[in-house]
């Protein structure tokens, strides 16, 4: 098999493995790519799509691969089979993002923004400052982060579509008093059940408190499939329960499962137990939340300083990477040839060394170049921070992208 | 006021490390503020109480699906009550 059957091969695997995979992005349900199910030339033909493909999304997955094939194409070269084969698994997982994304947009009307702008007063200031333009502004940013991160945009996706099922405000703090009224009709109060609740509240670490909770979801669904299938298979199985010790066996029974759920419903009006269930039950599902390493104004602060150096440093620290990285590229001979003072026959001395800058090729230097850029832009990128912290690193990282990280190492 | 006024403000504050007076500036001033730093801090703040709410609506969940369990053993804890009573 020559090497480019081998690719047509595997791509074409890949190309029927990727479309039963696809999958929607909240729902979890098969999903076809609709309009989005194009092939690389249609997606380069449309420049819009073309910049999304190219610059956003191809950069964040292989930066290196990116810029080499961005500058074969811009001089009319020939991709290797290698790159055409990378582009073709590229396109179909861009499109897929692309698809994911029209997906969610629907929740991220003008009405389905002044919703949730309804719960939450922060965001209320602001969707009513921006009017009509409040669905584009979020859409813009979600499809960034459709393209650059995977993880959390499905994540946002999914909290979008939970958010989308409450009505209105009053509905959680209507079903706190629900479920309070209803430990107290059927009298399953914190005094009863004291001893077990109580449980949550005294245990002092984290660890155990969770997993406490954990044993209590447990509970809550052992129930659940009890008053569902086991109580009336039980029941149905004699007809009528005939003894009486069997008919307290069973009510013991149940005040048991009564007891376990009592203490879920406790714990979900208990501040700290609830947190725990939320991390249970929402991250549980959808995964670790992002890591915030930068939470606070002093945190951000430090940050800003890190990131402002770093780049003050960046073409000393690029100098001395590219010698190290040239020195990786093998050895070069020097060839040194001498006269006699007398006269006769010149002589040629020749000394290995490790390679240095200026023995590279263009190729070669590009390639550490753009691998260096890549680094550095990760490293700007490892700040993390949730709220207005988000948007100061941002303010921060503007004047610092990836193309004026390049910049700066360009003529070098 | 103006941006350099705008930006100075903000500095201020971050120099305080007043992070509540900080995010009530931006968005009393959230008009004023350049378009990019507009986007971010809408998506910011606006998916932060998104996941807020989705984590309270988690919490709904299991109240309903408890509220619904304990609804059903109370009928079988009366079902086998009546039983005995009825001997």
């Amino acid at each position: 098999m020559d090497g480019g059957s081998h690719y047509r091969e595997r791509d074409w695997r890949r190309e029927q493995a990727h479309r039963e995979a696809v999958r929607h992005p909240v729902t979890d349900e098969p999903m076809g790519l609709g309009e989005f199910d194009r092939s690389l030339d249609v997606v380069l033909a449309n420049p819009q799509e073309q910049d999304l493909f190219l610059n956003v999304f191809l950069f964040t997955k292989d930066p290196v691969q990116a810029e080499e094939i961005g500058q074969i194409r811009s001089n009319d070269q020939r991709l290797s089979e290698e790159q055409q084969s990378f582009l073709n698994r590229s396109v179909r997982e861009f499109n897929h993002r692309r698809a994911e994304m029209a997906e969610i947009s629907r929740y991220l009307t003008e009405e389905e923004l002044g919703r949730v702008a309804h719960l939450d007063e922060r965001v209320a200031g602001l969707v009513t400052n921006l009017g009509g333009r409040a669905p584009a502004f979020m859409l813009e940013r979600l499809q960034q982060l459709a393209l650059t991160n995977h993880a959390q945009f499905q994540r946002v996706g999914q909290a979008l579509k939970a958010v989308h099922e409450i009505r209105d405000g009053e509905e959680m703090k209507r079903s706190n008093e629900k479920t309070l009224r209803i430990l107290e009709k059927y009298q399953i109060t914190e005094d009863q059940y004291k001893d077990a609740v109580a449980a949550g509240n005294t245990f002092e670490t984290h660890k155990k408190l969770t997993s406490l909770v954990r044993a209590q979801m447990t509970g809550l669904e052992t129930a659940a499939h009890y008053a569902t299938f086991g109580f009336l298979a039980k029941f149905r199985g004699r007809q009528l329960v005939k003894r009486l010790e069997e008919r307290d066996y069973m009510l013991d029974e149940a005040d048991s499962h009564l007891k376990n759920i009592a203490r879920v419903l406790h714990g979900t009006l208990d501040d700290r137990t609830r947190l725990e269930m939320q991390n249970l039950t929402w991250n549980g599902e959808r995964g670790p939340e992002l890591e915030y390493n930068v939470t606070t104004l002093a945190q951000f602060k430090n940050a800003r300083t890190e990131i402002d150096d770093l780049f003050r440093m960046i073409q000393d620290r690029f100098k001395t990477y590219a010698g190290e990285e040239a020195a990786k590229l093998g050895e070069t001979t020097d060839t040194t040839t001498t006269q006699p003072r007398g006269g006769g026959a010149a002589k040629t001395t020749r000394k290995k060394r490790r390679k240095n800058w200026s023995d590279l090729t263009a190729a070669e230097k590009s390639r550490i170049r753009v691998k260096f850029t890549a680094e550095e832009d990760k490293k700007y990128k490892s700040y993390k921070g949730r709220g207005v912290m988000d948007m100061l690193l941002n303010r921060t990282r503007r004047n610092k992208t990836f193309g004026d990280i390049a910049a700066k190492v360009a003529s070098i | 006021m103006k941006p350099e006024d705008i930006n100075a403000e903000i500095e201020r504050l971050i120099e305080t490390e007043d992070e509540k007076a900080l995010e009530n500036f931006m968005i009393d001033h959230f008009s004023e503020l350049p378009e990019e730093d507009q986007k971010d801090l809408l998506f910011a703040l606006y998916t932060d109480a998104v996941e807020r709410l989705a984590k309270e609506a988690a919490i709904m969940d299991i109240q309903k699906r408890g509220i619904e369990v304990i609804e059903k053993v109370e009928a079988i804890r009366n079902i086998l009550k009546q039983e005995n009573s009825s001997g």
